[in-house]
């Protein structure tokens, strides 16, 4: 019997568990940070010594996303970013207090095959309460998720680059 | 019929020697640093086309079976399954039938047509992290292949280094690797030794696409050891790689430069147009690799 040979892979009937798109929309996830609050969208426009230290202090060369900042009505910061992924962008959103400090990390899209324990409230909750000051380093004060490392460290240099911003711009403001 | 013999030998040692990736790779032969995650798996099915000779018609093609396993975060193993085909016809300097795949004894016909499909052998790779390229200045991994079949033994070993850039989006490669091969053919017994270093670059330039260039040195010597020189053959060519949740694809071609060294009056016999053929290399390489990964940590909301 004569047969192809090149179209001859046999696809195992093999799937992976479980795959998401987007866990939250942006409103969704600014009224599970801030239940009840105010929101104003603050427009910002960085110059490019701003974006040099943003990058110089989060190792991010990704665009920050300049339309993604709330001012939280009664003091406070909501911010959504995109970092990479090993596939897709992750799309991430971080609350900030007052003094500008950590108040959550939330994932809002995450496409990726493997990596999905960044979720985890345990993991997100590593950030609660950083500042500017800290570290926020993959391996020093943040701890990695085996398997989702790659997310794991984008995300963490993520939040750096939020808090980074805090201090830089949101603080004069 | 010496040169026969000799190309069933250097046929499988690049075939399977070349045949190299580890979990999802956006290069078509290199190997990158990166390990599965802990407790999944990948099935992958890789097919490497090596595609025209001088003259007359060639193709082989070598197909793996494979299934990856992530033991923990720094080591991972997997197991192969290579079968091949190789449709030859008078496609060597000389007129003659042959080239890799190829096992044509006294009794065959050396300007007629030889096609043939056949299981290969079998193989276990295990891979080393012992530095992760994500989290430190250098990703470098250690690699060991065995592999036995009816008609060949071999071991490989490898060393791979890597280094990203821009948010991991730029990846570079490079693989310096070592196989020592025997193998029994219709001529008789064989030994080689093969020396290559393979160099890599890719580049995600958008979501899921990656694409980048790859290049090959492969080095050849008689027998057990690196004392015999037989050639040097030089490849390079574009890869481009397509990744989802669900799977990825990476797709890959290599053309030999006109730049071949050849060390032994044998050798020389092959070479046409600065380029080597005969018994083991062809013009063009390709290369068409899809993976399936499953036992993905489950997602938490579901």
């Amino acid at each position: 019997m004569k047969w192809q040979p090149f179209l001859g892979a046999p696809l195992a009937a093999l799937s992976v568990s479980a795959y998401a798109t987007q866990y939250f929309t942006v409103e969704q996830a600014q009224a599970r940070m801030f239940p009840g609050a105010k929101l104003a969208h603050v427009p910002l426009q960085l110059d490019d010594a701003i974006r040099g230290q943003l990058h110089d202090a989060s190792g991010i060369h990704e665009p920050f996303n300049e339309d993604g900042v709330w001012k939280v009505d009664g003091g406070g910061w909501f911010i959504v970013d995109k970092v990479v992924g090993k596939h897709e962008m992750i799309t991430y959103a971080v609350s900030l207090t007052a003094s500008g400090a950590v108040k959550d990390v939330e994932i809002l899209d995450y496409r990726e095959t493997y990596g999905y324990e960044v979720r985890k409230p345990e993991w997100r909750a590593q950030f609660t309460g950083k500042t500017a000051a800290d570290p926020v380093k993959l391996g020093q004060d943040i701890r990695n998720i085996s398997g989702a490392t790659l997310s794991s460290k984008h995300i963490t240099q993520g939040v750096k680059r939020v808090l980074a911003l805090y201090l830089l711009v949101l603080s004069k403001q | 019929m010496r040169r026969h013999a000799t190309a069933l030998l250097l046929a499988a040692t690049l075939g399977w020697s070349a045949l190299a990736s580890a979990g999802e790779s956006p290069f078509g032969w290199i190997y990158t640093a990166d390990i599965h995650p802990p407790g999944t798996y990948e099935y992958e099915h890789h097919s490497y086309l090596q595609h025209d000779q001088v003259g007359g018609d060639y193709d082989y093609l070598i197909n793996q079976e494979e299934l990856e396993y992530g033991v923990n975060d720094k080591f991972q193993l997997a197991g192969y399954l290579n079968w091949s085909y190789v449709d030859a016809y008078r496609n060597e300097p000389d007129g003659m039938t042959g080239g890799p795949g190829t096992d044509i004894g006294m009794d065959d016909d050396p300007f007629g047509r030889y096609r043939k499909t056949r299981f290969e052998s079998v193989s276990v790779e295990a891979i080393w992290q012992i530095m992760n390229p994500l989290t430190q200045p250098i990703g470098f991994a250690l690699y060991v292949e065995p592999e036995i079949g009816p008609r060949e033994r071999e071991i490989e070993i490898r060393a791979i280094v890597q280094k990203n850039f821009l948010d991991d989006r730029l990846i570079l490669a490079a693989n310096a690797w070592t196989a020592f091969e025997h193998e029994d053919s219709k001529m008789g017994p064989m030994q080689e030794t093969m020396l290559e270093l393979d160099l890599g670059a890719s580049y995600r330039f958008a979501d899921n696409w990656s694409a980048g260039i790859e290049a090959r040195n492969h080095r050849e010597y008689d027998g057990y050891w690196y004392g015999n020189k037989a050639h040097s053959a030089w490849f390079l060519g574009p890869n481009l790689h397509y990744a989802t949740q669900r799977w990825w694809l990476t797709a890959a071609w290599r053309h030999q430069l006109p730049v071949v060294q050849a060390f032994t009056q044998e050798q020389r016999d092959v070479v046409y147009g600065d380029r080597i053929y005969g018994d083991e290399h062809s013009r063009n390489e390709f290369m068409l690799k899809i993976g399936i990964p499953f036992g993905t940590p489950r997602d938490m909301r579901q």
